[in-house]
């Protein structure tokens, strides 16, 4: 479970240090920091696993406009049966150049090191703490996303196990197409790639396609299956359909694409909730109801929720009523800006005396300073 | 027996674990939780969220008595005893209605107030067998420390327990007293 987080120096937030729980619902205005928070996790996830290279996660926009350092640093905590596991990144941007380099990262196992990259050396703790191997490496990305599960270094490989499988969706149904010529063993934020994802997890996992065709079924009316069918341009080349009942008896196919977004949004979202059954992870979701029907979006939150008692872990951005008055009963955490400054954080504490819905107090300013 | 399915309702429960074993809990007895009822809980933060109930209940009271033309309508508020006990949290309800000008609770009314006792963590270990049938007993911490990270399939089970009887038969006069409450729903 991710513990804590401390960003300094990204977007508007400045030596900030925040603790999580087990359900972090996040409120605040539009522009206090929410997404960003996301974005950060995400971001320092990429680069430990898809080995995004530096410049293209962490960008010099992504400085804090009113700090003069060209300097971020990031702090996660992770505890993992029992073990605390502490990363340290840190970054330098040229601004003019464009470029960002890492200065600093390392990787921290109940307070011993695990790993270090620091003026341009590679420093790798075997799992015995007796042999050390260091090289030279250019810090345009990190070293770790070349680092396999090995079993001299099975400490670290813990610790990257959980940040690659951190999954991130802010999602953006019209941008999901129908056709996938792979697999991909994970989903882009906006959901664009969700057919080979879903042709990865369907391959992967095919005895858990009933249980999701027949949640769908109970939100999508007519809904059937998805299945991955033809092979146009060459032989690799699938299309995700849907399958319905047609009027007259029968059933029908459309193409992913042809879907209402919607439909879309929610079949990614209960594909989601299979893949987190599938095995505990962190879930950052960014308004995932979002094109959602109103009397869809509990349904599916009530399964999210137990999905993530075992063992998961769930930070959601919401803006919604229907969202807020289920989460508000775990640990609501409200972000605030003032006149434009860094980011604060706040319990989001409400009155349960007066018997008001969560969402209705926020409206009538309840929890306003 | 009405048909279950068709009936419409509002849950109010104190917090997610008492939500979420009331949803299982009538979803397994045939209620239609995904369309036809529809819950709500206490927000996390100042005051008691049996107290958010309390306050709820008369509002709630008054939507479905409004809507007396309408069959297959249900309320159900459920609080847990704590020290006060079935008869004391029933009785608070009722005060609470007269204090908002409205009736006490009908005796055919659909509306339900169980009232688990020490609290819901009591109820599930009692359907499971781990824990004695002292009501007096408050056993909230004793839930995660037998069942961690498996409260939902704990959850499954002891619902499993009482559509088995296990709540009818129980020893805690709260689990009886439970069963006769839903009873009043259809």
């Amino acid at each position: 479970m991710l513990e804590r987080i401390y960003i300094d120096n990204f977007r508007c937030y400045s030596a900030f240090e925040l603790r999580l729980d087990r359900v972090n619902l996040l409120l605040g205005a539009n522009g206090s920091g929410k997404s960003s928070l996301m974005e950060a996790i995400a971001t320092i996830a990429d680069g430990l696993g898809a080995g995004t290279a530096t410049e293209s996660g962490f960008v010099p926009e992504d400085l804090t406009r009113w700090d003069a350092r060209s300097e971020q640093r990031f702090e996660l905590d992770v505890r993992l049966e029992g073990v605390t596991f502490c990363y340290r990144l840190r970054l330098r941007h040229d601004v003019e150049g464009y470029d960002t380099m890492i200065v600093e990262e390392a990787v921290e196992r109940d307070g011993r090191e695990l790993f270090a990259y620091r003026e341009g050396q590679v420093h790798l703790h075997h799992d015995d703490d007796d042999h050390i191997t260091s090289f030279p490496f250019a810090g345009h990305r990190s070293y770790l996303s070349d680092l396999d599960d090995r079993p001299q270094h099975s400490r670290l490989a813990q610790f990257l196990r959980y940040m690659r499988n951190v999954r991130a969706l802010k999602l953006m149904p019209s941008q999901i197409e129908s056709v996938t010529v792979e697999e991909h063993p994970t989903l882009q934020r906006s959901g664009g790639d969700f057919a080979s994802w879903y042709r990865h997890l369907a391959q992967e996992r095919p005895g858990q396609l009933h249980q999701l065709f027949e949640e769908l079924r109970r939100a999508l009316p007519g809904f059937r299956s998805l299945a991955l069918v033809g092979a146009r341009r060459n032989g690799r080349a699938r299309d995700l359909v849907a399958r319905f009942d047609s009027p007259g008896g029968g059933e029908h196919e459309l193409e992913f694409e042809a879907l209402s977004d919607g439909q879309r949004a929610l079949i990614v979202l209960y594909t989601l909730l299979m893949d987190l059954r599938g095995g505990p992870r962190l879930l950052l979701l960014d308004e995932p109801e979002c094109f959602v029907g109103l009397t869809e979006i509990r349904p599916w939150l009530y399964e999210l929720e137990e999905a993530v008692q075992n063992g998961g872990q769930l930070l959601l951005v919401s803006q919604h009523p229907e969202i807020i008055d289920v989460l508000a009963s775990e640990r609501p955490l409200l972000f605030e800006r003032t006149d434009g400054g860094p980011v604060r954080v706040r319990s989001a504490v409400f009155q349960r005396d007066g018997g008001l819905q969560a969402s209705e107090q926020l409206l009538r300013g309840g929890l306003d300073p | 027996m009405s048909d279950r399915a068709a009936i419409r309702g509002v849950v109010l429960c104190e917090d997610q674990l008492t939500e979420q074993f009331v949803r299982k809990l009538l979803s397994a007895l045939g209620f239609d939780t995904r369309r036809r009822i529809r819950f709500a809980r206490a927000p996390a933060g100042d005051g008691s969220g049996e107290a958010w109930v309390r306050q709820q209940y008369p509002r709630e009271v008054r939507e479905l008595r409004s809507k007396r033309h309408q069959r297959d309508l249900c309320l159900l508020a459920i609080r847990d005893g704590d020290r006060f006990g079935i008869d004391a949290r029933k009785r608070e309800l009722d005060e609470q209605l007269v204090s908002t000008e409205l009736a006490p609770r009908g005796a055919t009314e659909r509306i339900a107030t169980p009232v688990p006792t020490w609290s819901i963590e009591s109820w599930i270990l009692a359907l499971l067998g781990d824990i004695e049938s002292d009501e007096q007993r408050p056993a909230k911490a004793e839930l995660a420390r037998r069942h961690g990270e498996r409260v939902g399939e704990a959850i499954a089970a002891a619902v499993r327990a009482w559509c088995a009887g296990g709540a009818a038969s129980s020893a805690r006069a709260s689990l009886r007293d439970g069963v006769d409450e839903l009873a009043r729903l259809g």
